[in-house]
Parts: C-alpha cells; sequence; structure tokens
C-alpha cells in the first residue's frame, strides 16, 4: 500500500486551503479524504500528478466551497436565517430598484420612493448580511478590515448615488468618500489578500494588473464625474489594462486550469462589456438638467411674443385711427391677418409635437406649450424628427420654411423701395441653407435634425417671435409712410 | 444505483449504524465501506458525508479523535452515550419503515387482501 | 471549439472597448468596431459559450436559464447598440431593454435556483452586485441625455448671438431716453465683460469654445468669473445693474404700460420660487438661469439677458 509523502499531502493541503475551507476540523477531513483516493490511484499504477489531477476533476475548488457551505448550513442556526434574509432583502431591493428605475424612464409616479427605499434595503441589510456572510467564512485576521472597509465603500457610494438620483444636497461629498474608501482602502487590501493567497508568481502579476486596472478605471470614473480634467486618458488607460491585457491574461490561465467553459468566465466577460458599454453611453450623454436651458428660452421668448402681439394690437388700432387711405388700412389689416395665420400655424406645429411625443389631448397640449417645463420626455428627438423633417425629407420643416418665404415676400411687396426694411427682415427669419465645409446643411436640418423636442418648441417660438417682430416693423413702417 | 432522491434521509441512520458495528472510523473508511456493503449500489458522496458528520458532532451523537497517519490528520469518529441511543432510535425508525415501504410495495397487495377475507 | 468561444470573447470585449474609444474621442471608424463587437457578443460568444456551460454541466439543469440568459442579454446589448448609433427604435431600448433583466431574467434565475440548497453564495453575490450595478447605471442613464443636445444649445446661442449683434443694433440719438439708454449701455457692457473674462480664461474665441465639448460644461470658470473675481462679487454687481435698468425702464415716461409690465416680468432677478417638482427646494434666479454653472449655459443666458435688454431698449426707443 503506498502512502503519500510529506510535499505531496502539502500540496493537496495548500489547495484545500485555497478554496478557503476553514471551518472546525474540515480541512483534515478533506485533505485525508482526498490523500485516499490519490492513494488508491496511485496503487492501480499512476504517478501522483495523474492521480491527483483526476481526483480534482471530481473534487474542484466549488465541490469543496460547496461542502463548507452545506456544512455550516446544517450547523449554524443563525447562519441559515442570516443567508435566507440575505436572499429576500437583496431579491426586494433589487425589484424595487428595477422597477424604480422602469418608473423613472416611463415618468411614473412613485419612482423616487421606489429607488429610496430598494437602496435603502440593499445598504442597510443586503449588503452587511452579504459581508458578514463572507466574513464568517474567513478566518484570517486582516480580512476584518476588507470587509469593513468594503462596507463602509459601497454604502456611502450607493448613497450618493441615491442623493443624486433624488437630488438631494451631499450627494458629492457622498460619492467622493464612496470612491475614495473603495479606491484608497479597499482595493489595495483586496489586492494584499490576494497577493498572500496567490501560489504562482504568473497569478500574483494578474492579480496585480486586474486590480491596479480597476483602480485606474474607477478613478477615472469618479474624476468624469466630478468633471475634472484628465478623466478620458485615465479613462483609457485602466479600460485598456483591464481588457486589452488582465482580460485575456485572465482567460489564459482559466482556459489551463480549467478547459471548460465556466458560468464565471461568461460572467464576468459579460459585466465587463457592461462596463465599458455603460460607461460610453455615459460619456456621450449630460445630466439631464440642462434641458431647463431650453425651458428658460422658451418662456422668455413666449414672454416677448405676449408682449409683442399686444404691441402689433395697438399699432393696427392706431393706424386705423389715424390714416383714412383704405389703401394703407387694408394693407395693415392683410399684414397682420398674414401674421397671425403664420403664428397659429406654428402654434398648431407646437401642439403636433406636443401630442406626439407625450400622447396628449389638445387641451392639454396647449397648457403644455404655455408651460414647457411640463412636457415629460423633454429630451426626444426622434418623433420631432419624424414629424418635421420626415422619412422623405418631406415633413412639417419644409411646409414651415415656404410659408416664411411666402410671408417674407407678401412684406417686402409692401415696401418695395425700402432695402433696409427687406435685410432686417432677411436677418429676423434667416431661412437660408448654411455652408458647412463642402456640405450644405438645409435650414430645415440645422434647425430640426436631432433636435430636442424642447428646443424645437422654443425654435418655433423664436420663428413666432420673428414673425411678430416683422410685423410690428412693418406696421411702425406703415405708420410712418 | 439508487437515486439520490431516495437517498434523502435514509444517510443518517446508515451512517449511524456503521458507527455503531465498528468502534471508531474515518470519512473515507465509512464512504467505502457503505460502497462495499451495498455492492456499489449505494454511493455515499463525500459531500454528502461531511456535513452529516459535523452535524452529528455538534448534535453531541458522535466525538472525533484525530492522530497523524501518513503525514496527516485523520479525523476518527466515534459514538457517543447519547448516540448509541439516538443511533438505536434512528436505525428502529428506518426499520419500521422499510418493512412499511415493502408491504406498500407488495406485488398483488390487493388480491392477498381479498383472500385473506 | 472552446478556443474558439475564450478568443471571440476576448475579441468582442476588445472591440467594444476599441469602439467605445473611438467614439468618446470622435475619430471615425467607432461605428464599425461596435457594430462589430456586439454581433460577436451576441451571435458568437455568448450562445455558444452558454450552449457549452450547458452541456459541460451535470446533470443538466436550468435549460430555460441559460436560454432566458441569452434572450436578455442579447437584446439588451443590441439595444444598447441601437442607442449609442442613435439608430431609430433606439427608444425601445430604454422601454424593453433596461426593464428586461430585472422582469425576465431575475425571476427565472430566482425561480430556477430556489430549490437548490447547495447553490454558492458567491454565485448569489456575483448575480446580485451585476445586477445592482446594472441598476445603478441604467438610473444614472435615465437621467442623463444624449450630448447631441449640446448642439442643440449652440443652436440657440447663435440664435441670441443674432438677436444681440444683428437685430437689436438701431441707436438713434434719443434725448428722451438717455437715461435707460445709460443704464442699458452699461449693463450690456458689464455683461460683455463679463462674457470676455470667461472666454479669456479658456483662452479660445467663442466659436472654438463652442466645440469643445469639455469647455462647454466646464463649470469652474463661470463660478470663479461670476463670484470669486477680486472678491467683489459680479454675479451681485449683475443683479444690481439689472434692477437699476429695470427701474429705470420703469421710471421712463415714454415708456408704455406694455413694456413696464415686460421689463417687470424679464428682469425679475429677486424672487425665488419654490419647486413642486424637486420636494420643494428652492430656486433662486441664478440657479435657475446657470444651471450647474455650466459654461455653456451661462454664456447662453448672459446673451439671452443681453438680447433682453436691447430688446427693451429698441421698444422704448421706437415709441412715439
Amino acid at each position: 500500500m503506498y502512502s503519500l509523502d510529506k510535499e505531496q499531502v502539502e500540496i493537496i493541503t495548500a489547495d484545500v486551503q485555497l478554496a478557503g475551507i476553514t471551518f472546525s476540523h474540515l480541512p483534515d477531513d478533506l485533505v485525508d479524504h482526498i490523500c485516499c483516493e490519490v492513494e488508491i490511484l496511485i496503487n492501480e499504477g499512476k504517478d501522483f500528478e495523474n492521480a491527483y489531477k483526476i481526483v480534482r476533476k471530481q473534487v474542484g475548488i466549488d465541490v469543496l466551497q460547496k461542502i463548507q457551505e452545506n456544512t455550516k448550513f446544517l450547523i449554524d442556526k443563525n447562519y441559515r436565517l442570516m443567508k435566507t434574509t440575505m436572499k429576500i432583502s437583496g431579491n426586494i431591493s433589487l425589484a424595487m430598484l428595477g422597477f424604480g428605475t422602469i418608473c423613472k424612464i416611463m415618468h411614473w409616479p412613485g419612482a423616487g420612493i421606489l429607488l429610496a427605499f430598494g437602496f435603502l434595503v440593499l445598504c442597510l441589510m443586503f449588503l452587511p448580511m452579504v459581508l458578514y456572510a463572507n466574513y464568517k467564512n474567513e478566518t484570517k485576521k486582516q480580512n476584518l478590515f476588507l470587509h469593513i472597509t468594503a462596507l463602509i465603500g459601497c454604502i456611502t457610494f450607493m448613497a450618493g448615488v441615491l442623493f443624486k438620483i433624488m437630488h438631494w444636497p451631499g450627494s458629492a461629498l457622498l460619492l467622493m468618500v464612496g470612491y475614495l474608501s473603495l479606491l484608497l482602502l479597499f482595493l489595495p487590501t483586496l489586492l494584499f489578500v490576494k497577493l498572500k493567497s496567490a501560489q504562482t508568481k504568473k497569478l500574483k502579476s494578474i492579480y496585480i494588473l486586474g486590480i491596479v486596472s480597476l483602480i485606474i478605471f474607477a478613478f477615472s470614473n469618479m474624476f468624469k464625474m466630478f468633471h475634472w480634467p484628465g478623466a478620458s486618458v485615465l479613462m483609457i488607460v485602466g479600460a485598456v489594462l483591464l481588457i486589452g491585457l488582465f482580460l485575456p491574461l485572465y482567460t489564459w490561465q482559466m482556459f489551463k486550469m480549467e478547459g471548460k467553459i465556466t458560468g464565471q468566465y461568461i460572467y464576468i466577460v459579460t459585466i465587463s462589456m457592461f462596463l465599458i458599454l455603460f460607461t460610453s453611453l455615459l460619456a456621450i450623454n449630460v445630466s439631464k438638467n440642462i434641458v431647463v436651458g431650453f425651458v428658460n428660452q422658451a418662456n422668455n421668448t413666449e414672454v416677448i411674443n405676449n408682449y409683442l402681439e399686444k404691441k402689433n394690437v395697438k399699432l393696427l388700432s392706431e393706424i386705423e385711427n389715424k390714416r383714412d387711405t383704405l389703401e394703407l388700412k387694408s394693407k395693415a389689416i392683410s399684414i397682420k391677418k398674414n401674421s397671425d395665420e403664420l403664428c397659429d400655424y406654428i402654434n398648431n406645429v407646437q401642439m403636433e409635437l406636443v401630442v406626439s411625443v407625450d400622447n396628449l389631448d389638445k387641451a392639454n397640449a396647449k397648457r403644455v406649450i404655455a408651460d414647457p417645463m411640463c412636457i415629460m420626455a423633454k429630451d426626444n428627438w426622434d418623433k420631432v424628427n419624424m414629424l418635421m423633417i420626415g422619412l422623405d425629407g418631406n415633413g412639417k420643416a419644409k411646409e414651415l420654411k415656404q410659408k416664411l418665404i411666402q410671408y417674407k415676400s407678401n412684406l417686402t411687396s409692401n415696401f418695395k423701395e425700402n432695402t433696409e426694411f427687406s435685410k432686417y427682415l432677411d436677418n429676423l427669419i434667416n431661412v437660408t441653407d448654411k455652408q458647412n465645409g463642402q456640405f450644405t446643411v438645409s435650414w430645415e436640418e440645422s434647425h430640426f435634425y436631432l433636435c430636442s423636442i424642447i428646443r424645437a418648441i422654443s425654435t418655433l417660438k423664436e420663428l413666432q417671435s420673428g414673425v411678430r417682430m416683422a410685423e410690428s416693423a412693418a406696421l411702425v413702417n406703415l405708420n410712418n409712410l | 444505483m439508487a437515486s439520490n432522491d431516495l437517498l434523502k434521509g435514509t444517510l443518517k441512520p446508515i451512517i449511524l449504524k456503521l458507527l455503531t458495528e465498528n468502534k471508531r472510523m474515518y470519512g473515507y473508511e465509512i464512504t467505502q465501506s457503505v460502497k462495499e456493503l451495498s455492492k456499489g449500489k449505494i454511493e455515499l458522496t463525500f459531500g454528502a458525508l461531511y456535513p452529516i458528520l459535523h452535524k452529528l458532532e455538534q448534535d453531541g451523537a458522535v466525538i472525533t479523535e484525530s492522530e497523524i497517519i501518513n503525514n496527516r490528520n485523520r479525523i476518527y469518529y466515534s459514538l457517543t452515550e447519547t448516540g448509541k441511543n439516538t443511533a438505536k432510535e434512528k436505525i428502529a425508525e428506518l426499520e419500521e419503515f422499510v418493512n412499511t415501504l415493502r408491504i406498500l410495495l407488495k406485488p398483488n397487495y390487493g388480491l392477498e387482501y381479498v383472500l385473506a377475507r | 471549439m472552446k478556443k474558439l468561444i475564450y478568443i471571440s470573447g476576448i475579441v468582442s470585449a476588445n472591440l467594444m472597448l476599441l469602439g467605445s474609444i473611438f467614439k468618446v474621442q470622435h475619430w471615425p471608424g467607432a461605428n464599425i468596431l461596435l457594430t462589430l463587437s456586439v454581433f460577436m457578443f451576441c451571435f458568437m460568444f455568448l450562445p455558444f459559450a452558454l450552449l457549452s456551460s450547458y452541456k459541460n454541466s451535470s446533470p443538466r439543469k436550468y435549460k430555460s436559464l441559460y436560454i432566458v440568459t441569452y434572450i436578455v442579454f442579447a437584446v439588451v446589448f443590441v439595444g444598447a447598440l441601437f442607442k449609442v448609433m442613435h439608430w431609430s427604435g433606439s427608444q425601445y431600448f430604454l422601454i424593453i431593454g433596461v426593464p428586461l433583466p430585472f422582469v425576465l431574467f431575475l425571476p427565472v434565475y430566482l425561480i430556477q435556483t430556489r430549490k437548490e440548497k447547495n447553490y454558492s453564495i458567491v454565485n448569489f453575490m456575483g448575480i446580485m452586485f451585476g445586477m445592482a450595478f446594472v441598476a445603478v447605471f441604467s438610473v444614472l442613464l435615465a437621467l442623463n441625455v444624449s450630448w447631441n443636445i449640446m448642439k442643440n444649445y449652440e443652436n440657440q446661442f447663435n440664435y441670441n448671438q443674432n438677436l444681440v449683434s444683428n437685430i437689436y443694433t438701431e441707436k438713434a440719438n434719443d434725448d428722451n431716453n438717455k437715461n435707460v439708454m445709460q443704464k442699458s449701455k452699461e449693463l450690456c457692457a458689464f455683461i460683455e465683460s463679463l462674457k470676455n473674462q470667461m472666454l479669456k480664461i479658456t483662452e479660445n474665441k467663442p466659436e472654438n469654445i463652442l466645440n469643445v465639448e469639455v469647455n462647454q460644461m466646464e463649470s469652474t470658470i463661470p463660478s470663479i468669473v461670476l463670484y470669486n473675481d477680486d472678491k467683489k462679487g459680479n454675479l451681485d454687481e449683475l443683479k444690481n445693474k439689472i434692477s437699476v435698468f429695470k427701474q429705470s425702464v420703469i421710471a421712463s415716461d415714454n415708456a408704455s404700460d406694455e413694456l413696464k409690465d415686460l421689463s417687470k416680468l424679464l428682469f425679475e432677478t429677486e424672487t425665488s420660487v419654490i419647486s413642486e417638482r424637486n420636494g420643494g427646494e428652492i430656486i433662486t434666479w441664478e440657479n435657475k438661469e446657470f444651471i450647474d454653472f455650466k459654461l455653456i449655459i451661462v454664456l447662453d443666458a448672459l446673451t439671452r439677458l443681453e438680447s433682453n435688454v436691447k430688446f427693451v431698449e429698441n421698444q422704448l426707443i421706437s415709441m412715439k
């Protein structure tokens, strides 16, 4: 009967340790069991390496961990209770977060409450449970520090995200603290712990590479969030290290060790794809707050339009009272009529836009146009595209342009000899195409292509403003004739 | 080979039975003797064995002693006094269950029932 | 076969990385790289890897989980691709793609692994953290709008600039309105100086500044210029000058009632609005106009203010 020598036993013991088996005398049980199986195979005529390889295929790290997990589960009531709570709280918080996200996107009410509660459950129940459960599996002293930093970092970070979403003050500070404790405390400690457990030099360098690149990448995210300079350089360096170097090395290691596709590998690739995709999506996006700037402009223009409308009515009545030439009167009236028609038309276009974007009825649409802050999907642009430009380029914008040109020519026909007026008019209502390098960008495209609904509304109001100003100038000119 | 579903719940009595018959055993020995006695029909995987052994130890049914054999610690399990009582109970329970099953599974149970009348 | 799967995983992740870098830096070719990577991931790596993993697992369990995983992640990635590319139909990404992991993947995953007592705690944590990560990013994304909207800002800025420099230019010498004209001149000069200070710090001409995205979103320069310049508080001075101008218009004998009302509306800088949408947050004039003190927004708001001043002044002069 062959029996394993000291070195061979040590190899097996090290592997069992690597799997993180620490519970009671379970490591001794398992080492002995594996040794017995290997000895049997060696007695059948295999050498140690091959024999151990065969046994390891049946008894991988995951199997060993599962045994420990089951043992604890059977024995420890608290552990069982905690694990159940962890599962339930995790599911509840995730469901809340998920639904909150959907509500937020669909502009349904209740998103704030759902998100807040989701984050609360996640931070105060799930995360501590997870870390406690994980900590119970470990015995080494320095790992306590690891778990505490992870807990603090995750909770502050999550709270920061919640504050940011809810527009509560202090989000920047929380995010900063969360980021820093994760970056400067948790990740280096993790590196330290991993390095201690790593066996080969190659594995060590892979761990160092992975965690350093993760730190760089997270730093770049932080820089981006606070709009500090240098974010993009850091991001590129971090991402290249992470995806370009760490992932292939890690894959290679996996390939050598396991030889089969594991769920873990699929998970890592999918998550890293998510990471890049979301980061790049966020990078080409800006905070939604800034649409308020368009609302300001729209409101401002609306105020001016109201003033001009009143003023023009007054001007018209002045002409009607003062002048007795029928010709002038009828000219003035036709100018007024033309402008009113055009402004009404533009109003209708605004209505159609709002109706198609927010699915409103006519009465609500009118209210929303007067107060553009009420538009729900302020940044929607593809409905604007469809309506204003259309698939074949024959959208409303083309019709609008024709009407504007028509209006301008009607006005100038009244003052044929006045070149200054027509110049003023051209500046005021400029519908010419733009020359951009070699390309010609049509007026329709430069104003309504990739244009958010809120800007489109404000552009249309600006056009109304131009029409009213032109009308006003024309009426003043008539009055002076 | 017996399926996992059937084995569930019978493993504990089986282990206890083995321990009553042998003074002390170690884990590998238990799996091997189950395999031998059942002629390979029941395989007690060590994934199922150790959690049960630890549970028994926690309940005070077995005690462990460790001994260095072939360069490694070998953990021997043996029954305590309470453990012996538990073993008797559990084994009796299982036997009764098996007998009941046998009656239930008799091929022409219905016919015998009629003839007996 | 396994090698192929490993390689396709690495290649698609790297292509995605390259594509993202190209996209963010506005280099050409980004779209091809991203499309290629997403298609490689969705139609090579993911199905084959899942299939291989399924075949390797003994006993073969969770068939529906594998299928659902494939469907969900393929849809999410293709949807995200649509979103990045601004292809039409991308709005359905948010509606379908974002909830899908939560309403389809998570329940199936939980139901399938519910009875599995042995299921490793590490796997569970991994999935949970992954999903939390997806949720956080989705919410952040929902709070953001496409960079394209900055083009809209340039548009708006140009409109206001056009009003200031081309439309409201007529300057008749009008003795009756000397006071108002004087105040307007001072205010406009002050606004121009503020704008120039900001542009000077970035050392860019106005037409350049609008094309550099980093500059557009710069927020320290405007706050330096508006708040801390020589500790004088330019913002207070600006508000002061606005209200002086407003008073001069209201006090003017020539102004019509409508014009007085208009200037009251346009130059209201003191009252704060209590926003009902953001839970009773008090929004001051400067918070409303200079959102987050982003450079382009501040410039735009200042230009709009200038155009309003000149408009009112013009209206006053043209009154007879």
